[in-house]
């Protein structure tokens, strides 16, 4: 008798639930959805702030570079000669987003198909260029 | 609708501004950034807006904004950029939404 009650004891211990694993398949679905949201929101609010980064630094960069730039010379000139300022701005618009759409296909190409250094290499001297260019309009 | 003028405009600003500083700093972004939709959304706005500034205020550009002086400080940014990138090997770039490479 005693040594069956012993048995007894045994066995609920071992029967007793392990709470550090999930003992459930719903608790390990559930888990697995927490998880999956927590990872969304992460990557949604990354996505978010990257957006905000992104935008803004391509465009003061260019904005920068573009100022007083050759382009707004010939836009200035043909808004001088003719008297549809509108007209010019639109021709202008069409051009210069197309001109930045043709850009940034070609960096995506050279991203492709060059090397990660060889594509710093690149960028740098680019950005080198690009600051003796300015430097250049800058002190003329 | 005056459409000589359009076009006329359209081609000169297209031609002119190929290959030029604009796009290869758009260039140059987007080949580091892994958010190449949002360069060209940047890139445009820029170029619209410096466009705009110069087709309203035509020749008082330079007496309004000191483009001098936003030129140095742009070429001292890209200098620092290239330094970054060419001296120090730097690769977490400004232009990408994550800190890992672009892919």
């Amino acid at each position: 008798m005693k040594s069956f009650i012993r048995y007894k004891i045994k066995v609920s211990n071992s029967i007793k639930p392990d709470h550090s694993k999930p003992d459930s398949l719903l608790e390990i679905q559930l888990n697995q959805s927490r998880l999956e949201s927590d990872r969304e929101h992460k990557s949604d609010r990354r996505q978010k702030s990257g957006f905000l980064q992104v935008t803004l630094t391509t465009f003061v960069t260019v904005f920068l570079a573009e100022l007083g730039d050759k382009t707004q010379l010939t836009t200035l000139m043909f808004t001088a000669q003719s008297n549809s300022p509108l007209i010019v701005f639109l021709g202008a618009s069409i051009a210069l987003v197309l001109s930045s759409l043709i850009g940034v296909i070609a960096g995506r190409w050279l991203a492709k198909n060059f090397s990660p250094q060889l594509l710093d290499t690149l960028a740098g001297l680019s950005f080198m260029l690009l600051a003796v260019g300015l430097l250049w309009d800058a002190v003329r | 609708m005056d459409w000589q003028l359009l076009a006329l405009t359209f081609g000169t600003v297209f031609v002119s501004e190929l290959g030029d500083k604009s796009q290869l700093a758009t260039m140059s972004i987007s080949g580091k950034s892994d958010a190449p939709r949002y360069v060209f959304l940047g890139s445009a706005a820029a170029l619209l807006l410096a466009s705009l500034i110069s087709a309203l205020l035509g020749e008082s550009v330079a007496q309004v904004l000191p483009t001098r002086a936003l030129k140095s400080i742009a070429a001292a940014i890209f200098a620092l950029m290239a330094l970054r990138l060419l001296v120090f090997k730097q690769d977490r770039s400004c232009f990408s939404r994550s800190n890992d490479r672009p892919t």
